[in-house]
C-alpha cells in the first residue's frame, strides 16, 4: 500500500492529504473533499461527465491518479461556478433546457466554459468538437448545442421565466425549477449521498455465461482484515432467494426462470451476481472480489434464439427454453395473402441495445435502529416497486421501509426492474446495522443492467398494386436473455400488437415468443416492442412502394387509418382512440418540403452523392399502468405541497407536474414545493415507464387540484356568506362574480379550517356546510380505463458515404400530437432525447456476444452512444396544428417519452435505405461495415442487373 | 472499476526512471495516463510499482538539427498540435494530431505515450512508420535507436525491453514547400475509429511527385506502411489507382480476414493521397 503526502489547492483552497497511490482524481475530489459536482460515468475516460481543470486546462478526472496532481491547482464546477463564462452558460442553459437529469452537465459545463474563455465567437464546428467528448443521453444534444451559441453569443438576455399567470399554465413553456441546482453542481445523485459510516459493495461476477458452480470460496476474501462481509447465495435464507418474476410488482409466482437474487447452483450469464462483498471503500471492496475464487464446470451456451429452440438445446431453465408466447390475429391472414395480387417474404432483425443513462445504477441503504426501518436510496424508476420487492424479500412490514428517489441521472427502462444489488444491499444494512452502499460502475452496467431488442421478425405480406397492405402475418422472436424477470416478455408483447402500425391492414396475424439464451435478461427500454415493430412495419412500406414504383409518402397515406375511423379496436390488444394520422403526415411533409426533398435528391444523385430520404408514420400506445397518486396539501400560508409517486430521472416532472397544479389551483409554482418518488409520501405508485407520467400522475394531479379547489370553494363561499355557485377563482384568491371588494385567498381558505391553538375547550368548528374535515389536503388515485395513444411523423434525410458505410445525417424533422402539451419546451427536449436514441438503435448501438456468450468490450468504446457530432445539424421539431385530444383524461394528454424513439429509429433506417438501394437494409444497427456491404451489393446490381439476379 | 493497489515513484530524472524500472519486477511507466489509466481502472494491468514521467526534464523539448526533427516522448500532444516547428517540419504529425482522442485527451497525451502504447488504430505509430522514423529508447544498458520498421510487433507490443523508455522519436524534418499531408479516417462515432490512413508527398516545383509515404492505421495488429501504393504515386500514378494496389496488398501481407477493414484503408489511402496532393497543389497556387 502506497501512501503519499500530496498538496494540490482544489478551488483555490490549499490541501496537503495523504492519499493511496491508487486513489482516483475523480473519487479523491468526491470522497476525500466532498465536492460532489463532478459526476462518475464510465470511469474510462469516454463520456465527460468527470472533466475538471488542472492548471487551467481541461482534464478528465477519472484519468488522472491524485498522487499525479501533487503541486497542482485543481478547479471543478463548485469552484468556477461565480465565473463570468459558467454563470453566462447557466443561465444560457436554463433558457434553453439544455439539460435534463444534470448529471452530464457539470462536465460540459466545465469544457464550454473552456472553450468560450478561449474563443469568443466558436463556429458550431467548433463547438460540436470541444464537447464532442461529452457524452449526454438524455437532450440529444440539440439544446446543449443551442444554450453553448446562445451563451456565445453574448449570453441571454431573456430572462424571463416565461411566466404564465397561474390558472393559464397549460402550454407555457415555463423553465424548470430543477435547473439552478443541477447547474451549479448540486444534484444529488445515489453515488453523492453520505452517511456516518457508510460502506461500500462490490459484487463478484460470474466470467461465465453458462456453467454450473462447483464451488465458491470465500475464505481469501474473509480473511482480509477489510473484509467487513463476504457473502454468497448459501448465507441467505429462502425468502431473499429469488428477484419476483414476471408479475408488475412485488413477488409473483415463483417460475422456475425467477433469477436469484444470488446464483445458487448454476449461473445463467455473464455477469450475473454470485457473490457479494462489503468494505469500508470501494477500492477495498474490488480487492476482496478479486480474493472470491470460483470453480465452475461449464455448460453448453445457448448463443442465440435459434439455438436455443432447436431440438436436443440444452435447457437454461426447467420448464425449457421458450418462456412465453403470445398471439393475436385479427381479420383472415390466410385469405388475405392468398387473395393478395403480390406477396413479400423477409426476416428483419433488431440488435441488442442497453438503455444507458449516463448515471450508472446504484443503491444506499441504512437501517434505523430506534425507528428499526429501513430508508433506501435507489436510483430507479418504480420507488414503490423496489418497497414492495425489499419488504417481501427482507421479510419487513410495508411501514418499515422507506424508499426515497435521489436525483436520478437517466433511466429509460433500464432502472424500472428492482435489481439484486437493491435486495442484497438492503439486507446488509439491516444486518450489518451499517449503511451500505452499492455504486455500479460502467462495465458492470452493460453486462448486468438489462437490455432491450434482440428481436426478430419473420413476415409474410401480401399487398396490391397500389400499395396497399392486405395482410401481414408476422413470426416474432425475442432473445429474452437468461432469466424471467418482471418485465422481460415485454419486447415481446408489445411488439405483437405494434405489428400494423397506424395502417388499415384488414388482416394481421402474430406469434411472439420470448425465448431463454444464455445472455443478460432482456426488459424495456425507451420504445419497448413498438420501435422494433415500427421499423418492420415502416421497412415494408418503403419496399412495397419501391417493388410498385410509387411514392413511399403516397403508400403510407393510402394504408392510415383516417380519423373517421378511430377510435380503431386493432385487434391485437390496445385501442387507437384519437388522431388523424394522414393529416399530421402531410403536414410533415409540407414542413420537410419534401417535393424540393426529393428534387435535390435527384440532382445529388446525378452527382453522385448518396443522399436518402426516409419517413416514419408511428403510433405510440402511451400512459400504460392501472393508476397513479397524487396528493396536495394547502397549509396556513396558502402555500401548496405536492407529492406523488412519479419518478423523474430528468424529465422535469417536478417542473411539469407543478405546472399542472398551478394552473388548477392559481397559485404560483414558486409556492407549491413538490415531492416525488418518496414512498413516505404517497402511499401507492407505479412510477415512471411507459410515456405514463404526464398523462397519469398529471391526471391525478389535475384531479387532486379538482378535489381541493372544490373544497376550498365551499369553504370560501361560507366565509363570503355567498352561494358556491356565484364564486369563481381569479388570480389566485377567490370572489363573488363580478365584485372583487370582497375576497379570500387560498391562505385564509386554509386558515379557516385549521384548528385553533388554545388551552380553552374548541367548541364545534365553524365550518360550512359539506365540510367535515379540518386541514385542506387530498388524495387522488386516477385510475385510467384507457390509454392514449400518441402519434407522429418523422423525415429523416442522410448522406450516405457508400464507400465507408459511415453515415451522416442532415436533416432530422419530427411533427407530432401529444394531445394536450402542457410544456412545450420540456416537450421538445423529450422529443430531440427519444431521437438521439434512434440514432443509436438505427446506426450506432448493438450489444454484441462472441460464440462462448461473452459480450465483445463492454466499454464505452464499444458500445456506441451517440454523440454530438451524430445527430441532424439541422434538427427541428414542430406540433401538429390541431392537436387531437384523448377521451381518456379531462385535459386531453397523450404520452410523449417514447415515441420520437420510435420515429426516428425507422425514418433513419427508411433513409439510408432510400440512399443506397431500398430492399437490402432489413437489420439495425447499420454499421458502417453493413452499410458497406449493402452499397457493394448494390454497386454489383447496377453494374450487372441481369447477372446479379442470377 | 478501481485500480489495484500498487507503488509510486515520479523520479525527476531519466537514470531515476530507469533504475526503478529495473528494480521491480512488475513495474511499468506511465505518462498522460489517457490510455493506462483505463487499463488499471479494468485491473487489465497490474503494476507492483508505476514510474511517472511527469517530473522528468529533457523530455519534453523539440529540436531540428541537420534534416530531423526530434520530440521527446513527454511532449503533449497538445503541445505539439500547435507547437510551430511541428506544424513546418513535421506537418503530417501536426495535421494527424488533430485526430488522435479529443481535445482534452491531448492536454495530458504525451507524443511518446501513443507511439509506445502501439494501439493498431492508433496515427501516430502509423506517422513514425510511414516517414522512416526512429524511436530512441533509454535503458539499464543506455540508449538504442530503434527504426520504426522494427518496433511495432503486434496489437500493443512494441520491441521495447521491459526496462526500457521511449525518451523521443525522431523523424524527417519535411523539407516545404512542396509537401502535402493528409490525415482520413473512417468512424462511426468521432472517437472510435475504424481504420485510417496518412500520407505525406513531396512535389517538385513542377509538380510531379518526388516520393510519397502512405501509413495505415485499424487495418490489423499493427500499423502498416503501404509500399506498392508509394511507388506507385511516386513513380506517377494516379491516387485512384492505388486503392487496389493497397487492397492487394493488404491481402498479400496477410491482412485480408477483414474485407472491411482492408476495403476501407484502401479507400481511405487513396483519399489521403488525393488530399495530400491537393495540398501541395494549394500551395504553389493552384499549379499542376
Amino acid at each position: 500500500m502506497s501512501e503519499h503526502r500530496i498538496t494540490v489547492t482544489v478551488n483555490g483552497v490549499v490541501r496537503t492529504l495523504s492519499v493511496p497511490a491508487r486513489l482516483k482524481l475523480s473519487d479523491f475530489l468526491r470522497d476525500r473533499l466532498d465536492l460532489t459536482a463532478t459526476h462518475v460515468g464510465c470511469e474510462h475516460g469516454r463520456c465527460g461527465s468527470c472533466m475538471v481543470r488542472v492548471d487551467g486546462e481541461p482534464v478528465l478526472s477519472c484519468l488522472r491518479l491524485a498522487v499525479q496532481v501533487d503541486g497542482a491547482a485543481v478547479e471543478t464546477l463548485e469552484g468556477i461556478a461565480d465565473s463570468d463564462a459558467v454563470v453566462t452558460l447557466q443561465q444560457a442553459f436554463h433558457q434553453q433546457h439544455g439539460l435534463q437529469c444534470g448529471f452530464c452537465t457539470p462536465g460540459v459545463l466545465l469544457t464550454a466554459s473552456g472553450l468560450l474563455e478561449r474563443s469568443a465567437q466558436p463556429t458550431r464546428e467548433e463547438i460540436v468538437t470541444a464537447l464532442g467528448g461529452h457524452l449526454c443521453r438524455c437532450t440529444g444534444y440539440v439544446n446543449i448545442l443551442r444554450a453553448v451559441e446562445a451563451a456565445a453569443n453574448g449570453g441571454n438576455r431573456d430572462k424571463d421565466e416565461h411566466a404564465a399567470p397561474p390558472g393559464r399554465m397549460l402550454g407555457a413553456p415555463l423553465r424548470r425549477r430543477e435547473d439552478p441546482r443541477l447547474l451549479r453542481g448540486d444534484g444529488r445523485y445515489v453515488a453523492d449521498i453520505r452517511r456516518h459510516g457508510l460502506l461500500h459493495a462490490a459484487v463478484v461476477r460470474s466470467t461465465l455465461a453458462h456453467a454450473v458452480i462447483r464451488t465458491i470460496d470465500l475464505s481469501a476474501a474473509r480473511a482480509d482484515p477489510r473484509a467487513i462481509a463476504v457473502l454468497s447465495a448459501a448465507d441467505f435464507g429462502e425468502e431473499l432467494a429469488f428477484l419476483p418474476s414476471n408479475g408488475p410488482f412485488g413477488p409473483g409466482p415463483q417460475l422456475p426462470s425467477a433469477q436469484p437474487v444470488l446464483a445458487r447452483d448454476r449461473v445463467r450469464y455473464f455477469g450475473e451476481p454470485v457473490a457479494i462483498v462489503v468494505a469500508s471503500d470501494r477500492y477495498a471492496a474490488e480487492d476482496l472480489a478479486a480474493l472470491v475464487h470460483i470453480e465452475y464446470a461449464p455448460l453448453d451456451v445457448v448463443r442465440d434464439t435459434d439455438q436455443s429452440t432447436e431440438d436436443g438445446c440444452i435447457a437454461i431453465h426447467e420448464d425449457g427454453n421458450v418462456h412465453q408466447i403470445f398471439q393475436a390475429a385479427r381479420g383472415d391472414v390466410e385469405a388475405g395473402l392468398a387473395q393478395a395480387p403480390y406477396q413479400m417474404r423477409e426476416t428483419f432483425t433488431i440488435g441488442r441495445q442497453a438503455g444507458g443513462p449516463m448515471e450508472t445504477r446504484g443503491v444506499v441503504a441504512e437501517w434505523d435502529t430506534v425507528a428499526e426501518r429501513l430508508t433506501v436510496w435507489t436510483s430507479t424508476q418504480v420507488p414503490h416497486g423496489v418497497k414492495a420487492v425489499l419488504c417481501t424479500t427482507l421479510g419487513l412490514d410495508a411501514e418499515s421501509v422507506r424508499v426515497i428517489l435521489p436525483d436520478v441521472g437517466g433511466g429509460f427502462g433500464s432502472k424500472l426492474q428492482t435489481y439484486p444489488e437493491e435486495v442484497l444491499v438492503g439486507w446488509l444494512a439491516r444486518e450489518l446495522r451499517r449503511p451500505v452502499s452499492w455504486i455500479e460502475d460502467r462495465i458492470e452496467h452493460l453486462t448486468a443492467t438489462t437490455h432491450g431488442r434482440d428481436q426478430t421478425h419473420d413476415v409474410e405480406v401480401g399487398y396490391d398494386n397500389q400499395g396497399n397492405i392486405l395482410a401481414i402475418r408476422s413470426r416474432l422472436v425475442t432473445d429474452a436473455g437468461a432469466y424471467g424477470l418482471a418485465f422481460v416478455n415485454t419486447e415481446a408483447m408489445v411488439a405483437l400488437g405494434a405489428v400494423p402500425g397506424p395502417y388499415r391492414i384488414p388482416h394481421v396475424e402474430v406469434s411472439s415468443a420470448s425465448v431463454f439464451t444464455n445472455k443478460t435478461p432482456n426488459s424495456p427500454f425507451r420504445g419497448v416492442g413498438q420501435a422494433p415493430a415500427s421499423f418492420v412495419i415502416e421497412r415494408i412500406i418503403d419496399i412495397v412502394a419501391h417493388r410498385l414504383g410509387l411514392d413511399p409518402a403516397e403508400v403510407r397515406l393510402r394504408n392510415a387509418l383516417g380519423p373517421d375511423e378511430l377510435p380503431f379496436d386493432t385487434g391485437l390488444g390496445s385501442v387507437y382512440d384519437s388522431g388523424d394520422y394522414p393529416g399530421l403526415l402531410r403536414q410533415a411533409l409540407d414542413v420537410a418540403g419534401y417535393q424540393q426533398l426529393r428534387d435535390d435528391q435527384r440532382r445529388l444523385r446525378a452527382a453522385g452523392r448518396r443522399v436518402g430520404i426516409g419517413l416514419a408514420l408511428f403510433v405510440e400506445g402511451t400512459g400504460h399502468g392501472s393508476y397513479e397518486v397524487a396528493r396536495v396539501r394547502i397549509n396556513e400560508q396558502g402555500h401548496a405541497h405536492l407529492a406523488s409517486a412519479a419518478a423523474p430521472s430528468g424529465q422535469g416532472h417536478q417542473t411539469i407536474l407543478s405546472q399542472i397544479l398551478a394552473d388548477e389551483l392559481h397559485i404560483p409554482p414558486e409556492q407549491i414545493t413538490v415531492s416525488l418518488g418518496d414512498t413516505d409520501e404517497v402511499r401507492w405508485g407505479i412510477g415512471t415507464l411507459a410515456s405514463r407520467t404526464a398523462v397519469q400522475a398529471g391526471t391525478a394531479v389535475r384531479l387532486v387540484g379538482v378535489e381541493i379547489r372544490e373544497r376550498a370553494a365551499r369553504i370560501a363561499a361560507f366565509l363570503l356568506e355567498a352561494a358556491v355557485d356565484d364564486l369563481v377563482l381569479e388570480d389566485g384568491v377567490f370572489h363573488v362574480v363580478g365584485d372583487i371588494s370582497r375576497v379570500v385567498s387560498w391562505a385564509e381558505v386554509a386558515q379557516a379550517v385549521a384548528p385553533v391553538v388554545s388551552m380553552m375547550p374548541a367548541g364545534p368548528p365553524p365550518l360550512p356546510e359539506g365540510v367535515s374535515e379540518r386541514g385542506l389536503e387530498a388524495t387522488h388515485v386516477f385510475e385510467t380505463a384507457g390509454f392514449p395513444t400518441a402519434y407522429g411523423a418523422h423525415v429523416s434525410v442522410v448522406e450516405v458515404d457508400a464507400e465507408t458505410g459511415v453515415v451522416t445525417l442532415l436533416r432530422h424533422l419530427v411533427v407530432d400530437d401529444c394531445g394536450t402539451v402542457i410544456n412545450p419546451l420540456l416537450l421538445e427536449g423529450q422529443i430531440h432525447g427519444g431521437t438521439a436514441f434512434g440514432v443509436g438503435g438505427a446506426l450506432l448501438e448493438e450489444i454484441v456476444y462472441d460464440e462462448k456468450g461473452i459480450p465483445r468490450g463492454s466499454t464505452l468504446q464499444d458500445y456506441l452512444h451517440p454523440g454530438p457530432a451524430n445527430i441532424a445539424r439541422d434538427t427541428q421539431v414542430h406540433h401538429v396544428h390541431e392537436p387531437v385530444l384523448t377521451p381518456w383524461n379531462p385535459d386531453g394528454i397523450k404520452g410523449v417519452g417514447e415515441g420520437s424513439t420510435i420515429g426516428s429509429t425507422s425514418a433513419i433506417a427508411n433513409a439510408v435505405a432510400d440512399a443506397i438501394g431500398v430492399e437490402a437494409v432489413t437489420m439495425i444497427p447499420l454499421t458502417p461495415e453493413r452499410v458497406r456491404a449493402h452499397a457493394a451489393a448494390h454497386e454489383r446490381v447496377e453494374a450487372d442487373p441481369i447477372g446479379a439476379r442470377g | 472499476m478501481k485500480p489495484p493497489d500498487f507503488d509510486y515513484q515520479a523520479p525527476d530524472s531519466l537514470e531515476g526512471a530507469v533504475g526503478a524500472l529495473a528494480s521491480a519486477p512488475r513495474a511499468r511507466v506511465i505518462a498522460g495516463g489517457q490510455s493506462l489509466v483505463p487499463l488499471l481502472s479494468r485491473r487489465l494491468i497490474s503494476p507492483a510499482l508505476l514510474i511517472d514521467l511527469r517530473r522528468i526534464r529533457g523530455l519534453d523539448e523539440i529540436s531540428v538539427r541537420d534534416d530531423t526533427i526530434r520530440v521527446g516522448a513527454m511532449v503533449t500532444q497538445w503541445t505539439a498540435e500547435h507547437e510551430p516547428e511541428i506544424d513546418i517540419h513535421a506537418p503530417l504529425l501536426a495535421r494527424a494530431l488533430r485526430h488522435v482522442g479529443h481535445p482534452h485527451t491531448r492536454v495530458l497525451g504525451t507524443i511518446g505515450g501513443s507511439v509506445a502504447y502501439a494501439d493498431p488504430g492508433a496515427e501516430l505509430p502509423a506517422i513514425l512508420l510511414a516517414l522512416d522514423g526512429t524511436a530512441h529508447a533509454s535503458g539499464p544498458d543506455g540508449p538504442r535507436a530503434i527504426p520504426a520498421s522494427e518496433l511495432y510487433l503486434g496489437a500493443f507490443r512494441t520491441s521495447l525491453a521491459p526496462d526500457e523508455i521511449l525518451t523521443s522519436i525522431e523523424l524527417p524534418a519535411t523539407p516545404a514547400p512542396g509537401v502535402g499531408v493528409a490525415c482520413v479516417e473512417a468512424a462511426a462515432r468521432a472517437d472510435v475509429t475504424l481504420s485510417g490512413a496518412v500520407a505525406q508527398v513531396w512535389t517538385s516545383d513542377t509538380g510531379t511527385v518526388i516520393d510519397c509515404r502512405i501509413g495505415l492505421f485499424g487495418v490489423g495488429d499493427r500499423p502498416v506502411r503501404a509500399l506498392e501504393a508509394e511507388r506507385a504515386v511516386a513513380g506517377g500514378a494516379e491516387p485512384q489507382s492505388i486503392e487496389a494496389i493497397v487492397a492487394e496488398a493488404l491481402v498479400a501481407e496477410g491482412f485480408g480476414d477483414d474485407g472491411y477493414r482492408c476495403h476501407l484503408a484502401a479507400v481511405l489511402a487513396r483519399r489521403a493521397v488525393t488530399a495530400a496532393l491537393h495540398q501541395t497543389r494549394d500551395q504553389d497556387g493552384g499549379h499542376h
